[in-house]
């Protein structure tokens, strides 16, 4: 079995960077696509009230950053020859957004670091990578 | 990350030998080479009421058994170029055995199949993958 379509669930933390860097190599060695995932959970605001939407100016602001850090993502690709793209998603779960979005497209692998941004335990794992491993119908590497 | 020695852990079920098989492709575009661990538990054999040397019997039956099972596993790695060593180890809790033998080895990948031969919930872990994606300090990949 050859990865031709790889995800890589990223929030920028230093977890997913690694998770990154690893889904490069495989890449390398396969000369597959990547899709790095992003999920952009709305944020409370008084003046919306408790549905937690989203208003567009956060929106624009998460986007605006997300672009940012994507395009040194993927000056370090172009190097090595890797194709790549950015997909956001929008959910107030991460890991209901990454998972459904998984299995409703081909991908034949999903790199993910083993704790995000709020990890604090170093000995298990991080509640959407958990999640991940255990729902996601295809093969997952979890990257410490 | 440069992927020289991996780990995979089989019971004999469908999952691992896919994780197996998985590993392979993976072994032939690193050259790495393969780790192959089953253990037998221990505690499982229930037969020291009768006699002590029952148990023994019945260890030294499933360490036949599994070298048998496992001899297979050499083919395919002959056919595809990539060295091989298998491993059998007598042990109390399998999942622990597997980490301390990835630690002591120093495993750069562990492939193991999400789920054992004891697994009846298609949809979560096994609870062997589950210990060991969480615990294991090196990537860990899992097969579904």
């Amino acid at each position: 079995m050859i990865f031709n379509n790889i995800l890589v669930a990223y929030d920028s933390s230093s977890f997913s960077n690694r998770a990154f860097k690893s889904a490069l190599d495989v890449a390398e060695a396969n000369k597959s696509k990547i899709t790095i995932a992003s999920v952009l959970t709305g944020v409370y605001q008084p003046s919306i009230g408790f549905t937690m939407k989203y208003s567009e100016e956060i929106l624009k602001k998460y986007t605006k950053t997300l672009q940012k850090t994507f395009s040194s993502l993927e000056s370090v690709a172009k190097k090595k020859n890797i194709k790549i793209s950015l997909k956001l998603l929008q959910d107030p779960s991460v890991s209901k957004a990454i998972v459904n979005y998984v299995n409703s497209h081909k991908f034949d692998l999903v790199v993910i670091g083993s704790h995000g941004r709020t990890g604090l335990n170093k000995m298990i794992l991080g509640s959407v990578a958990n999640s991940v491993i255990q729902k996601v119908k295809c093969p997952v590497m979890v990257v410490k | 990350m440069a992927v020289t020695k991996i780990l995979v852990p089989v019971d004999g079920s469908t999952h691992s030998l896919k994780a197996f098989r998985m590993a392979l492709d993976i072994a032939k575009n690193n050259d790495a080479k393969i780790n192959v661990l089953t253990c037998l538990e221990k505690d499982d054999v229930g037969a020291w009421y009768i006699d002590k040397r029952t148990n023994k019997k019945i260890m030294n039956d499933a360490k036949k058994f599994a070298k048998e099972f496992l001899s297979k596993l050499e083919k395919p790695a002959k056919d595809a170029n990539v060295p091989i060593s298998l491993n059998i180890l007598e042990t109390k809790s399998t999942s622990n055995q597997i980490i301390t033998f990835s630690n002591s080895k120093k495993i750069d990948l562990i492939v193991i199949g999400s789920h054992g031969r004891g697994g009846f919930n298609k949809f979560l872990l096994g609870s062997v993958s589950n210990k060991v994606s969480q615990i294991a300090k090196c990537p860990v990949m899992i097969v579904k």
